[in-house]
């Protein structure tokens, strides 16, 4: 069984970019214990998620999370977000090889 | 730190929407510390509890006695965990609120004030508002 995720992210906000170039670049990596509650709140996150997706899974289902005006602030960075992602489940059959 | 405590101290103002199947089914506003998430799809939360827990939404008898006694047997430790996430957002100042039609269902952290319900859930961090809303939507 397999099952494909198609994620579509619409994030009208700049700011969301650089927020990713700041992580891939090791800038917001000084923050040591920001990074670890990141990661382990990063990662709880996704497993319920997964857990929903998982769910929702077969029954072409699609699931769709917007924002606006959503403020994060990270200590010493800070963004706001508006746009939508849309996380579209696929369901496929197992092929028999 | 746990999720809820980290989004609470992370979010600061806005909305979030989750809408599956072209319906919405929750709606996160948060401003000033306090988060309130507003239930508006009954079915997309109790799915989500079910997927939450790992429990098969199977409606055969054998499977939905299995289902409660597993239910009863992981309560314990579920509250256990509740009462963790509760007591870390009130010592963070932080107020998270269910609602469901209009309705706070429960009230969580540093503005719960529990009156009946700390005999049940054995902490002030929770309050529990409308137990009849909470059974309906399958907690």
């Amino acid at each position: 069984m397999e099952i494909t995720v198609n994620v579509y992210v619409h994030l009208m906000s700049n700011t969301f970019l650089g927020y990713n170039f700041l992580i891939n670049n090791g800038v917001l990596m000084s923050e040591s214990k920001i990074d670890k509650t990141v990661s382990s709140a990063s990662h709880n996150m996704a497993e319920t998620v997964l857990a929903i997706m998982d769910r929702l899974a077969g029954k072409e289902s699609d699931l769709k999370l917007s924002f606006e005006n959503l403020t994060l602030d990270l200590g010493k960075f800070k963004t706001t977000l508006n746009g939508s992602i849309v996380l579209d489940i696929v369901y496929a059959k197992e092929t028999k090889p | 730190m746990p999720l809820a405590s980290f989004l609470g101290e992370i979010l600061k103002s806005g909305k979030v929407t989750i809408t599956a199947n072209a319906i919405e089914a929750l709606e996160i506003n948060a401003s000033d510390k306090k988060i309130d998430v507003k239930a508006l799809d009954k079915d997309f939360i109790k799915g989500t509890i079910v997927a939450i827990k790992g429990t098969e939404d199977d409606k055969s008898i054998h499977q939905s006695i299995k289902n409660t006694v597993s239910q009863i047997k992981t309560a314990r430790s579920s509250l256990n965990m509740l009462k963790g996430v509760a007591e870390e957002l009130s010592s963070a100042g932080i107020t998270v609120t269910l609602s469901y039609k209009d309705k706070v269902v429960v009230t969580l952290g540093s503005e719960a004030n529990p009156k009946l319900s700390k005999v049940a859930t054995g902490t002030r961090s929770i309050e529990i508002n409308s137990a009849r809303r909470l059974i309906e939507l399958g907690m």
